[in-house]
C-alpha cells in the first residue's frame, strides 16, 4: 500500500497521475489500464476540492493491490458529509445536448467505472473506498 | 498536457490529456472557433467530466450561433466516455 497527501488544488492532478503511474510501475500492473484509475481519482478529488470548501487539510490518497484489483481510498478531513454513493441522475439521451442540465457527470463516471464504491463519514472525515478490477 | 491546434477554418485538433487542470486553457483556445468545426481527436488519450464540460460548452455556443460542432477520429477509450455521458451525437456516433 502506498499513501500520499495532496494539496486541495486542481493543479495537484499532475502529481496524482504521477503517483498512480509510480504505483502501477512498482506493482508491475499494465500501464494501459491506469487511465480509468486516474479518471476515478480525478473525479473524486476534484469533487472534494470543489464542494468541501470548508476543508483546509490536504486530501490523502492510498492505493493498494488486492489480487487482480486496485483499491483506492480518499480521505478528506474536517469536512461536511457528502455521500458519493447516492446515485446521480442518468442523463436523458433523448434530450438534445444544448437543452441538457449540466452537472453530475463526474460521479456517474465513477459509479460506472467502479466495481465497488463505499462511503464512510465519522469524526468529520469523509472516506471513499473504490475497488476496480484490472485485466491482468 | 492538452494541445489544441487550429489547423484552418473549421479544423481543430485536440491531443494529449484533457483533465480539470486544462479547463481554462481549453475554454480560451476553443473560444476562437467562430464557424462550424470538426475536431480531430485521434491524439486525445484521456478526458474527464471537466473536459467533456468544455466540449459541451463549445458545442452549445456554436449551436446557438447556428453552427455545427463535431468530434472525429475519437479513440475507443474516449468514445466510451462520451457514449456513457449520452453525448454520442456530439462525437458523430449514431
Amino acid at each position: 500500500m502506498v499513501e500520499r497527501a495532496f494539496s486541495r488544488r486542481i493543479d495537484s492532478l499532475g502529481s496524482i497521475f504521477d503517483f498512480v503511474g509510480g504505483f502501477f510501475a512498482s506493482e508491475g500492473l499494465p500501464r494501459d489500464q491506469s487511465p480509468e484509475i486516474e479518471l476515478i481519482l480525478e473525479e473524486l478529488f476534484t469533487n472534494m476540492v470543489k464542494y468541501a470548501r470548508e476543508g483546509r487539510r490536504p486530501i490523502v490518497i492510498a492505493l493498494s493491490r488486492e489480487g487482480p484489483s486496485v483499491q483506492l481510498v480518499l480521505r478528506d478531513f474536517d469536512v461536511e458529509r457528502f455521500d458519493v454513493t447516492h446515485l446521480a441522475p442518468v442523463p436523458d439521451k433523448d434530450v438534445p445536448i444544448h437543452e441538457r442540465t449540466p452537472g453530475g457527470l463526474g460521479l456517474r463516471l465513477v459509479q460506472w467505472l467502479a466495481d465497488s464504491l463505499s462511503y464512510d463519514y465519522s469524526g468529520r472525515t469523509s472516506t471513499i473506498t473504490v475497488v476496480r478490477k484490472l485485466e491482468v | 498536457m492538452l494541445v489544441i491546434e487550429h489547423m484552418g477554418p473549421g479544423r481543430v485538433t485536440l491531443s494529449g490529456r484533457f483533465d480539470a487542470s486544462e479547463t481554462e486553457h481549453a475554454l480560451a483556445a476553443l473560444s476562437r472557433i467562430s464557424e462550424s468545426a470538426v475536431v480531430d481527436c485521434s491524439g486525445l488519450e484521456y478526458i474527464s467530466s471537466a473536459g467533456i464540460g468544455v466540449v459541451v460548452h463549445t458545442y452549445r455556443r456554436l449551436h446557438d450561433l447556428g453552427y455545427s460542432f463535431r468530434l472525429s477520429n475519437v479513440t475507443p477509450r474516449v468514445r466510451n466516455i462520451f457514449l456513457y455521458a449520452g453525448l454520442a451525437g456530439l462525437v458523430g456516433i449514431e
